[in-house]
């Protein structure tokens, strides 16, 4: 090994702080090393330092972790003898120890990410051909032709270029369904898909069977095109027009490179953030994974295929026989079996497509279920901590990918721990106050100030819990069936282009009111508790305190799960672009102010003339890479007057398939604006304002969730009453 | 109800008049000072005196015809004897020789009790050698009442018997917890004894029967030898050996050593004599002198002159031939130097041997002495008593566990609780929470350390109990026989591997295992100012303690000066103007006290008054000044997280220097020799009076408990010792270079040192953070 002096040296300084970790010093030593390490931790954090400070407020969290760790081990666990504490005791314990674990493990993975690439635009010269696949199963055909004309536009030499609509919802086993109506729909998008492919100029390919869902259909394409690299978008992500540019050039770098994975950014607000309303003030979910994990990856050559929005080497997947499709997530497990072949990954972190994400509760849990069940599928047929050919990072990495799936465990477990002591009065975490203060309060605090450290301007405080506890109650289920049976999971396609049209509670919210109720209940309890039982009313403060928690962070996801209606059916992109305004034969200067994938609205200047709504018109405008101004039809819906200008809705009359290329080129050819928009939702709140806007966040959608719970009582019953 | 820390500390003031032996711990938990509940007030005060009694004391005196102290054999090694609470136990060793053990035919018991024991309910029952010779109703409140118990035929046996006094009382009308604090039964050392006729067998004597020299009358025992040639330096160390011999043989309580140069015309009981010296110089003294003592060295009992007695004489031709009756005499009964002890000897506490704890160890309840037993009243007290080694380092992290079996009734209320105390002071609360009873079953309950010390120490198991009949309290109730709460035998007390290596100066570590002199294969230097009677009687005595602490006799070489001392381990007993500069400065002595001490009062009590106006006006002030805002603060740290300033320090400071203020009169000092390989050990006092009886007054059992820190002053009339804590200490490797050791030692030392632990914690993860850098920095893709 060619650093064999640097891994001695850190495996020696890493036995003494073992050893002065596992020293069995007293409480009050305790409590002063805390108070050190939070402060020092503190003052590292205000100043922003970087570069090596932020491995150093790594090791001090990790230090007091490991203290924690050390404690809880051997002085807190209720004996043996003593069942009825000791078995929910050790499994808080093992839940406990998982989360430890689980921070090592993302430690591991995101100590030290890459720092985003540089731009690494393809030359123009020799460059590979390209086969874009966009496969599809069920999705609505202005949404594929927006995606297919989208990648009709990138920026490549055309002849190198070849798009494909992989149609799954066309097969001929679809179209000979026994049941009419299905076959009859089936037959028809077979033929409105392949007149939409004619006219964009996208090749159209369907199959016999439907056999291995997704896998099996790109396998298919596969078999029927040739170019060297194979570029996947989902049929509702539609790429920028920059995408090939700023990924093909990795593959000449590396010839045994075979993915070139970029982010999924969504256009619309998944259901918490819509729910709650911070999908234009708080950085997505996926931030987090696509914003620090996958740099994290990339670090260890780890970054995974994430199914879309990537471009894999042909010759690569040939080698391991295409997709793989034992599991129902084909992307990390291709990518999991061309890592142990030695194949690399680059992570590319420049959002470079838009996509749709799930609208409602239902379908959202519905896809992480999908990813949950895939992920317990990969741990169980291709365990990666033992998959040959992998480097040890890359085991480590993707065992850390797929055992934070085990999260519904640990979360119930948490949920549920306080109510032992509150309702049947077991002891199942033997502590006295004051160790409570010097090791777990400490714990957690280290805890959450790494996690703020860590990912702090990609998740705000109590946002992961949120996410986490939501998806927990119906994906506990789901997980341990897979776990009983692992091969009976399904693809099932997720439905991303669903509306709510009226405010509801979503389908599935039944059991977080009940979960709430008996958290509440507990509540309630522990506040009798405490007066009741003045002898052990630290004890029960304690337990009080983090029932509390759980209370704040189950109400919190009665909100999440009381549906608010969404007018726009689509979501409206922010663009600053000019363009012409053609009504009446006049033209008229104008500057484009946003756009969905329906329609516009303009800012026009000197329109005199009153403007009615119904009026037809045109927007004239140079799509990127064209020198000429190109006519999109449009009819008036309602006309604001600003002063000296006059803004203008309209809406997309595309008749032809160009047009689809001209809404494409507005909505996602500038890649650039998608960076725009994440980087203004991305700041760090801290922990402190962090936890204060949570707090008001969780009461509020509290009520809300309530009042959603109690009209649901009432619709029902007028319902009923006619 | 009483919160459980309230009626802990009500438990702690009863175990501290009850009993002065507790460590003097300048930080306890609670502070007990001027906690004193109004039943106190009631109860027989315990300082230095017999136990007050009312007007009946003389009558019995007048009933027992003409007694001859020879024929009692006193039982309790006290002044005074309180059985305490709703149940109480004692237990005493008595020595008896064949003679005494097959004569002996009755005990006596002189006892008085608090008003408010209910006769009717109340037992109290004298148990010799496990059979119950006598029970009674406790009636005897008016004044102390004397009982006489017959013993059967062949129940005593020669060698060690076990009296045991156990008291069951109950309130006449309360049924608080409270009120069981004033529950108590007076036994009275002084007329409670065993009646030995006097020896008519005309038996010889042997060196044997010295073990049975019993108690005084104050349960003292004093040896008087007799050594005319005392001012002899050849002398010193045949009375040094031979006063350790007969300590180590009597191993009473509290036994102290008086060298006179006359022959006492008598001996009380408790006492014997010893006559030592050549045999030209004894002659004149004693006509029975064996003749063979003019020839060769003899150890033997002999007829005193005058009087109906043996005395004990230790003679020969000259000073070295009696150097070796003396090392005769010793050789059966000392410990060789590289041989461990598994138990302390030191028999005075429950007439059990207290196994040595030395490391990893289970002792289960019924090894300690603590039998299963079930319970009806409120509150439960018993214990046990364990050794510790000298070496022990593990106050501040260490605990250990207790693994308790016990069961309480289904009448017991939450908010009762079981207390564990170590030497008195309270070590952890159990809280019992449960309300339809419940069984406990090895149930592990933390006992924090830090109230260790070395030698003997106390652990005691409290339980107090409350009950819904309790708050009642319908007539009769505290007497009901229903139980309430039972504690098994088969409980464990578990020591887990402890912290070992010796700190000097260390007076606890000397009191307790004779440390650090108990192990040494060189003579330690013993430094007299003069040979004189207090100054010899003064070495003797402690030399005697020391010997029983150690559990073997010391080796000594006399040194007539302290300069010659240099780097040995070293005995210094002198009066304070005699002791050289040097000595004074090594064991933190001011110097000034050589002229001032026990001088007229001058300067230093003014200097006194005024320290203390001036902390006076401090603590008014406080608010203001910053200093006074550090002072808030360490309070409050102090009442919050136990955690004080000066364990916030990361060096230790300099040891202050001592000056003894007028009250005391006698001090025991620690400190390193000059190049800090050795310890020296002084006793000092002003006068040569003042010596001896101040070594006296810490030769009792109670007080040589108290020893501790680097100082230990004795002041007239106080009960506890002034000690002085230890800043600077000097670490001694007593233990093999282990791994595991000096891990847990380093855990205590970082325990004791909080922000060492910080700092070094800090640094760790900085030097981690580093590494780690530099490591990630090398692997994987760079950036």
């Amino acid at each position: 090994m060619r650093h064999i002096g640097t891994v001695i040296l850190w495996a020696m300084i890493s036995a003494v702080v073992i050893l002065v970790i596992t020293l069995p010093i007293n409480l009050q030593t305790q409590l002063v090393a805390s108070i050190a390490v939070v402060t020092f931790m503190a003052v590292i954090k205000v100043l922003r330092a970087e570069g090596i400070w932020r491995l150093i407020a790594l090791a001090f969290g990790t230090a007091v972790v490991l203290r924690y760790v050390y404690w809880r081990s051997t002085s807190t666990l209720p004996p043996l003898n003593q069942l009825e504490n000791f078995i929910p005791g050790f499994l808080l314990y093992l839940a406990e120890m998982y989360s430890v674990m689980m921070l090592a493990l993302s430690l591991f993975v995101v100590a030290m990410p890459l720092p985003p690439r540089k731009s690494r635009v393809a030359e123009t010269g020799k460059l590979p051909s390209v086969d874009v696949f966009v496969p599809s199963y069920n999705e609505d055909i202005g949404l594929l032709a927006n995606t297919l004309a989208a990648a009709k536009a990138m920026d490549y030499p055309p002849e190198k270029l070849t798009v494909w609509l992989l149609d799954d919802g066309g097969t001929e086993q679809k179209r000979n369904a026994a049941a009419v109506i299905e076959a009859q729909m089936a037959e028809a998008r077979h033929r409105e898909l392949q007149a939409l492919c004619r006219d964009l100029n996208v090749n159209y390919l369907t199959r016999a069977r439907n056999e291995h869902a997704k896998a099996g259909n790109m396998n298919n394409g596969m078999q029927h095109s040739t170019g060297e690299l194979i570029a996947i978008f989902d049929a509702d992500h539609a790429p920028a027009r920059d995408f090939l540019r700023e990924t093909v050039g990795y593959f000449a770098d590396d010839q045994k490179l075979f993915l070139v994975q970029t982010p999924h950014f969504f256009l619309n607000p998944d259901p918490l953030e819509r729910n709650l309303r911070t999908f234009e003030t708080m950085p997505s979910e996926n931030e987090m994974f696509y914003g620090i994990i996958q740099r994290g990856l990339d670090k260890w050559n780890a970054s995974f295929f994430c199914g879309s929005a990537a471009v894999l080497r042909r010759t690569a997947l040939n080698e391991a026989g295409g997709f793989s499709g034992l599991s129902i997530t084909e992307d990390c497990e291709t990518a999991l079996a061309l890592h142990s072949r030695g194949w690399n990954s680059v992570y590319v972190d420049k959002p470079l497509i838009a996509g749709l994400q799930p609208a409602t509760f239902a379908s959202f849990i519905g896809q992480r279920s999908r990813w949950a069940q895939g992920m317990m599928q990969i741990l169980r047929f291709r365990f990666p901590l033992f998959k040959r050919g992998l480097t040890v990072p890359q085991r480590l990495c993707y065992m850390s990918s797929m055992l934070f799936w085990l999260f519904p465990f640990p979360r119930t477990i948490f949920l549920f721990a306080p109510l032992f002591y509150l309702f049947f009065d077991l002891e199942i975490f033997t502590a006295s106050g004051g160790e409570f203060l010097g090791y777990t309060l400490a714990y957690m605090l280290v805890n959450l100030m790494m996690q703020n450290y860590l990912y702090g301007s990609f998740r705000w405080p109590w946002i992961s819990e949120l996410y986490e506890y939501v998806q927990s109650v119906h994906l506990l289920p789901a997980v341990v069936s897979v776990m009983l049976n692992p091969t009976k999971p399904t693809f099932k396609v997720t439905a991303k282009d669903e509306s709510i049209a009226v405010a509801r509670l979503s389908e599935i919210s039944r059991p977080f009111f009940v979960i709430f109720a008996v958290l509440f209940i507990a509540f309630l309890m522990s506040i009798y508790r405490f007066y009741s039982e003045p002898y052990k009313a630290d004890v029960t403060l304690v337990v009080g305190a983090w029932n509390l928690l759980n209370l704040l962070i189950a109400g919190c996801a009665l909100g999440v799960v009381s549906e608010r209606s969404e007018r726009a059916a689509s979501r409206r992109v922010t663009v600053k672009r000019r363009c012409t305004f053609v009504a009446g034969g006049l033209h008229h200067p104008a500057t484009l102010e946003n756009v969905s994938a329906h329609g516009a609205r303009v800012q026009v200047f000197g329109l005199e003339a009153e403007l009615a709504t119904g009026v037809r018109g045109e927007l004239r405008f140079t799509p990127y890479g064209s020198d000429h101004e190109e006519a999109l039809p449009v009819d008036v819906r309602n006309v604001e007057n600003q002063g000296s200008v006059v803004a203008v809705g309209c809406r997309f009359l595309p008749e032809e398939a160009r047009h689809h290329s001209l809404v494409a080129d507005l909505i996602f050819a500038n890649s650039n604006q998608w960076s725009d928009f994440q980087v203004s939702r991305r700041y760090n709140p801290g922990l402190f304002r962090g936890s204060l806007w949570f707090l008001g966040v969780a009461l509020y959608q509290t009520s809300r969730g309530l009042v959603y719970f109690a009209r649901s009582f009432g619709g029902g019953k007028r319902e009923a009453a006619p | 109800m009483l919160p459980p820390a309230r009626t802990a500390l009500i438990g702690l003031v009863f175990a501290l008049t009850a009993s002065v032996a507790f460590g003097q711990d300048s930080a306890v938990p609670f502070d007990m000072s001027g906690e004193r509940t109004p039943g106190t007030e009631q109860k027989p005060v315990v300082e230095g005196g017999t136990p007050v009694t009312t007007t009946e004391t003389k009558e019995p005196e007048k009933k027992v015809a003409t007694p001859d102290p020879l024929t009692r054999r006193y039982i309790v090694p006290a002044t005074s004897l309180l059985l305490e609470g709703e149940a109480a136990s004692q237990s005493f060793p008595v020595f008896l020789t064949p003679q005494q053990a097959e004569s002996a035919t009755s005990i006596n018991l002189g006892y008085s009790n608090a008003v408010v024991v209910a006769p009717e309910s109340s037992r109290l029952t004298v148990v010799v050698n496990d059979v119950s010779v006598g029970e009674l109703p406790v009636q005897s409140a008016e004044g102390t009442k004397d009982m006489r118990f017959d013993l059967p035929k062949g129940l005593l046996r020669p060698g060690l018997n076990r009296v045991t006094f156990n008291a069951v009382h109950r309130h006449r009308t309360d049924c608080t917890v409270r009120s069981t604090y004033d529950l108590w039964t007076a036994v009275d050392p002084a007329r409670t004894f065993l009646t030995v006729p006097a020896d008519t067998s005309g038996r010889l004597l042997t060196t044997d029967d010295i073990a049975a020299i019993g108690l005084g009358p104050t349960g003292q025992t004093k040896f008087v030898m007799v050594a005319p040639d005392m001012g002899q330096p050849v002398a010193t160390n045949a009375l040094m050996r031979l006063s350790q011999g007969l300590a180590l043989m009597a191993k009473m309580p509290n036994q102290t050593f008086d060298i006179v140069d006359a022959l006492p015309a008598t001996a009380g009981a408790g006492e014997m004599t010893v006559l030592v010296g050549t045999a030209d110089d004894l002659a004149a003294m004693l006509p029975s002198l064996p003749v063979t003592a003019r020839s060769s060295a003899v150890a033997t009992f002999v007829d005193a002159p005058a009087g109906n007695r043996k005395i004990f004489v230790v003679s020969g031709p000259d000073w070295p031939s009696i150097e070796g009756a003396v090392e005769g005499m010793l050789a059966p009964i000392d410990r060789p130097l590289g041989v461990t002890r598994e138990a302390l000897s030191v028999r005075q506490r429950n007439a059990t041997e207290m196994p040595l704890v030395s490391g990893e160890m289970s002792l289960s309840f019924a090894s300690l002495g603590v039998r299963t037993g079930e319970f009806t009243g409120r509150r439960y007290r018993t214990g046990f008593d364990i050794g510790i080694p000298s070496d022990f380092y593990a106050d501040a992290y260490g605990e250990a566990r207790l693994l308790l079996d016990a069961a309480y009734s289904p009448e017991v209320l939450p908010g009762s609780h079981i207390d564990i105390y170590v030497n008195g002071n309270i070590a952890t609360t159990v809280p019992i929470t449960s309300r339809n009873g419940g069984i406990f079953r090895h149930l592990p309950i933390r006992v924090t350390m830090r109230h260790f010390r070395p030698g003997p120490n106390r652990v005691d198991i409290e339980t107090v109990l409350m009950t819904e009949a309790d708050k009642i309290c319908a007539p009769g109730a505290s007497a009901s026989e229903e139980p309430r709460f039972a504690l098994f035998d088969s409980s464990e007390f578990r020591m887990p591997r402890f912290a070992r290596v010796a700190r000097l100066p260390n007076l606890s570590a000397l009191s307790g295992t004779g440390f650090p002199y108990n192990g040494q294969v060189d003579p330690t230097a013993l430094y007299l100012d003069r040979l004189d009677a207090d100054t010899l009687s003064t070495s003797a005595t402690f030399l005697g303690k020391m010997a029983v602490s150690s559990g073997r006799a010391l080796l000594v070489r006399p040194e007539s000066s302290a300069l010659a001392i240099g780097e040995r381990n070293a005995i210094l007993v002198g009066t304070i103007s005699q002791l050289p500069p040097l000595v004074l400065g090594q064991t933190h002595i001011a110097a000034e006290s050589a002229s001032s001490w026990g001088g007229p009062a001058d300067g230093g009590g003014e200097r006194g008054a005024t320290q203390e106006a001036f902390d006076e006006w401090q603590s008014r002030v406080r608010g203001g000044s910053w200093r006074g805002q550090i002072s808030a603060l360490e309070t409050w740290l102090q009442e919050t997280f136990d955690i004080s300033l000066s364990s916030l320090r990361l060096l230790p400071g300099e040891e202050e220097l001592v000056v003894p203020d007028d009250t005391a009169r006698f001090l025991v000092a620690q400190g390193n020799s000059p190049e800090e390989s050795a310890t020296w050990t002084v006793l000092s006092a002003p006068t040569g009076v003042d010596l001896k009886a101040g070594m006296v007054a810490m030769a009792q059992d109670d007080r040589w408990q108290q020893l501790d820190g680097y100082v230990s002053l004795d002041s007239k009339g106080v009960q506890a010792l002034d000690t002085r804590a230890v800043s600077r200490t000097r670490f001694v490797a007593t233990q093999p270079w282990t791994f595991a050791n000096m891990r847990l030692v380093a855990a205590n030392w970082l325990s004791s040192n909080i922000l060492a632990y910080a700092v070094l914690f800090c640094a760790l993860a900085i030097l981690l953070g580093i590494a780690t850098s530099g490591l990630l920095r090398r692997f994987g893709r760079g950036g």
